[in-house]
């Protein structure tokens, strides 16, 4: 019987290798009329392909290709159930355009049920909210230490935090508009390294200076002070004797 | 008689030496604050025209000593303001002794003002942070950049050792972590440091009008 169970746990994990594998590794063909942005980068228009280069617990490594095969831009992507309908080719555009320009906002994957929502850096996800009134998924490398030049390496890809940014009405009317970001906390799974070994020393030394100052201030003018009457004194008495 | 006119020379001169050092700072401290104020204006109104009306007094002034004033400037990374304490410092791009002494420093390693992360920043408990005693729940706290202001609000305040490193650790929401030394009054290296968490209210900077001269 066990044997049994353990050749069909062998059988079936054969057989969905492959499917994962086919899966991570199936691209899609796309075309567009307009030029685009996906995060970090414009598309021209033109036709492209976009494929996942690797699969993290909470994040996608996305990488567009032009028509010609080379690397056009690689950027990261989260596994979403909300995007809406979307074109044949599966990719789906944020409705409204920010000062004229188009963003794409993800990528359903054929045959499968999720899709791949792309996440910007933190300026353009600020706008994609404002003018799309929804959530945004973000990054802000500067503010992990990391360099973004023109795009993450792999290995900071993996490191960055990821943010869901939303655009709110806030104030007594709301009528302010504000920007709220909340972490994406799906996995939760990245152990922060510490910034520094220990906290800061902040004591500065002016106060000891200015008490210092101050003392020296007060002994200088009582000594002079003694001085000076021990001057005036010895005048006195010279004056005395002279009469 | 002799060793009591070098005694009282010497008091003169270390009175004149350490009063002359803290005056120094102290007009330093005044003059990297007003700097920093018309950094982030002017950053502000090149970021909105609208704002140049605001901004052009400032424009037009001549540059005084344009060398030293743009070696000053690359130090200064922006301005911190919590205005029901009255507290009104530059934010220096870093926390050595120097630049503690000029304002308060931001911890290089931690989110920018208005980033996505915990931006951590350290004072001078007998300075720039001494109002801080009196901080409380909900104060707001202006932080401001070439960028724009953004607003935090305070939610606590804690006093840990110099080991918890992890008050700069990133939460579920964006902050600010300020740290200074304590107790306020202690003579000499304190030994435990005094935390003020804040969290963002908009990660998009508000209008000019929150800054103060």
């Amino acid at each position: 019987m066990r044997i049994l169970t353990v050749a069909a746990c062998a059988t079936l994990s054969l057989a969905i290798t492959p499917l994962f594998a086919a899966q991570q590794k199936s691209s899609t063909d796309f075309t567009i009329s307009s030029p685009s942005n996906v995060p970090g980068a414009t598309l021209p228009s033109g036709s492209y392909s976009i494929h996942v280069v690797n699969r993290l617990s909470d994040r996608y490594i996305v990488q567009v290709d032009s028509s010609d095969g080379a690397v056009h831009s690689t950027f990261l992507g989260i596994p979403s159930s909300k995007l809406p309908r979307s074109s044949n080719s599966g990719i789906v555009d944020w409705s409204n355009s920010v000062k004229g320009s188009d963003y794409l906002r993800g990528w359903k994957i054929a045959g499968m049920s999720s899709a791949v929502e792309f996440v910007y850096p933190k300026t353009e996800a600020v706008n994609i909210a404002n003018a799309n009134q929804a959530k945004v998924p973000a990054i802000d490398p500067a503010s992990d230490g990391l360099a973004a030049d023109p795009t993450l390496s792999p290995r900071d890809m993996k490191l960055v935090t990821l943010w869901l940014l939303s655009a709110e009405r806030v104030g007594p009317s709301g009528s302010a508009p504000s920007i709220k970001a909340e972490r994406y906390d799906e996995v939760a799974g990245n152990t922060q390294k510490p910034v520094m070994a220990s906290l800061p020393h902040t004591a500065s030394a002016l106060p000891l200076l200015w008490l210092l100052s101050a003392c020296s201030t007060f002994a200088g003018a009582i000594l002079c002070f003694f001085r000076r009457r021990q001057v005036s004194t010895g005048v006195a008495i010279t004056l005395e004797r002279n009469r | 008689m002799k060793s009591r006119h070098h005694v009282e020379a010497l008091l003169w001169v270390v009175a004149l030496v350490s009063g002359g050092f803290v005056l120094f700072f102290a007009v330093r401290g005044m003059e990297y604050r007003a700097r920093s104020s018309e950094l982030v204006t002017r950053s502000e109104a090149k970021a909105s025209p609208g704002l140049m009306q605001v901004s052009l007094p400032l424009q037009s002034q001549p540059p005084s000593q344009p060398q030293s004033q743009s070696s000053a400037d690359r130090n200064i990374l922006g301005r911190i303001e919590i205005p029901s304490l009255h507290l009104s410092a530059a934010v220096m791009s870093g926390y050595d002794a120097t630049s503690l002494l000029e304002g308060v420093g931001h911890i290089r390693g931690t989110a920018m003002p208005g980033g996505l992360g915990t931006v951590g920043i350290a004072g001078h408990r007998d300075t720039f942070f001494r109002p801080l005693r009196k901080i409380m729940p909900r104060m707001q706290i202006l932080l401001s950049d070439k960028t724009g202001t953004y607003s935090y609000s305070v939610d606590s305040t804690e006093i840990v050792t110099p080991d918890k490193v992890d008050v700069l650790n990133i939460g579920s929401r964006p902050g600010l972590t300020l740290i200074t030394c304590f107790p306020f009054d202690y003579i000499g290296a304190a030994p435990n440091r005094f935390i003020v968490h804040a969290h963002l209210l908009s990660v998009s900077p508000e209008p000019l009008v929150s800054l103060s001269p």
